[in-house]
């Protein structure tokens, strides 16, 4: 029996990723909680969504939300009722809780997948119209939906009395999306510093570039079978699923503000990145 | 803000209160009561979580914060934070 986890900032092809991993022999991969991203059938596994800020908020809480919701019986009882051998647990608020699930699961090891920053935030961003997948924040001005407002409560956001939250009510959906992508990141990178030989980290955009390899490397780290890119191509969601697709140009036509939190974001987390690879 | 102690059957009124109208129906598929949380009743949900959030900051006249959400999925830790709050 064997658990692992992937963790990313979301948009990250994540539910496709969950539905290949899950059509693997003796594998059961949840997506957000829900196994293969089925999200008609009951969830196998606790959902977590508020304990995400809180556990930005205040670091410590991650180890009582992982044993309240990942503890090694829960995922002992996931594994017993859907009869796999390894389960895999992708979802975007694994960052939140990366150090604390490897702790808390000695055998367990972790996939980061860092997107390219400038891509991440155009995806993410919405203006206008409801998001179907929020993951981002969305224009201070856009009315949100219950649905949206749910789950923007458990987005992390700064912490109080820091200088980001003093800025965040200034600040553009842009400039909140380049802050989440680096804070999202700088746990991955964390979570590989402090668990080098357990984390591994790879680039969004290897999935598009060299899908082979993307997929190679996944299987090697989490001992999995050989998993075919040929077998998965076209039955997965690997799209922009937002029907109103990108709602924002690209970095160049940013503000000045934008793009200077942009350069110093990817500049610190590829430096980060830089000092563990 | 309030300064009186908020007793749980009042937590419970106002949670109860708001599922009706959020959820539209006479009836909930269960009472609130004072071990309840979210998904018991079922009309207590990702959807309807705003709505009693909302309710309850205005209610009892408290400012209530994003980060403050969290204890908002039970009425025990509800009752708790609003009496913390309180004091």
């Amino acid at each position: 029996m064997a658990f692992h986890f992937i963790a990313s900032t979301g948009r990250t092809a994540t539910t496709y990723i969950a539905a290949a991993l899950n059509a693997l022999p003796g594998v059961v991969a949840c997506h957000e909680g829900y196994a293969g991203s089925d999200k008609d059938a009951e969830p196998l596994l606790p959902l977590i969504n508020l304990e995400n800020a809180r556990a930005y908020q205040l670091p410590s809480s991650a180890e009582a939300t992982v044993a309240e919701k990942r503890s090694p019986e829960i995922i002992a009882d996931a594994l017993a009722q859907s009869g796999a051998e390894t389960l895999i647990d992708i979802a975007y608020y694994n960052p939140m809780f990366a150090s604390a699930m490897l702790a808390a699961h000695p055998q367990a090891k972790m996939i980061g997948i860092i997107r390219d920053c400038e891509s991440f935030v155009r995806s993410s961003t919405t203006l206008d119209g409801e998001d179907p997948m929020p993951v981002g924040w969305a224009d201070p001005a856009k009315p949100l939906t219950r649905r949206e407002e749910f789950i923007a409560l458990g987005r992390i956001k700064p912490r109080r009395k820091t200088d980001d939250k003093a800025a965040w009510d200034g600040w553009s959906a842009i400039q909140r999306n380049i802050w989440l992508w680096r804070e999202t990141n700088l746990r991955l990178i964390e979570a590989q510093s402090t668990f080098p030989e357990r984390v591994l980290i790879l680039p969004f955009e290897r999935l598009k570039q060299d899908p082979q390899h993307f997929w190679d490397a996944i299987a090697s780290h989490l001992d999995l079978p050989e998993i075919s890119e040929k077998a998965h191509h076209g039955k997965g969601k690997f799209t922009n699923t937002k029907a109103f697709g990108y709602q924002i140009e690209a970095a160049a036509a940013w503000s000045a503000d934008e793009r200077q939190l942009l350069h110093e974001s990817v500049e610190q987390v590829e430096e980060k990145l830089a000092h563990v690879s | 803000m309030f300064h009186s102690k908020i007793s749980v059957d009042q937590v419970c009124e106002v949670v109860g209160d708001a599922l009706l109208t959020v959820s539209e129906k006479e009836a909930l598929s269960i009472p609130v009561t004072a071990e309840a949380a979210m998904g018991e009743p079922a009309e207590w949900d990702s959807l309807s979580f705003i709505v009693v959030f909302n309710a309850i900051a205005e209610a009892f006249g408290v400012e209530l914060e994003d980060d403050d959400a969290i204890h908002f999925t039970s009425i025990p830790a509800m009752h708790a934070f609003l009496n913390e709050i309180a004091e």
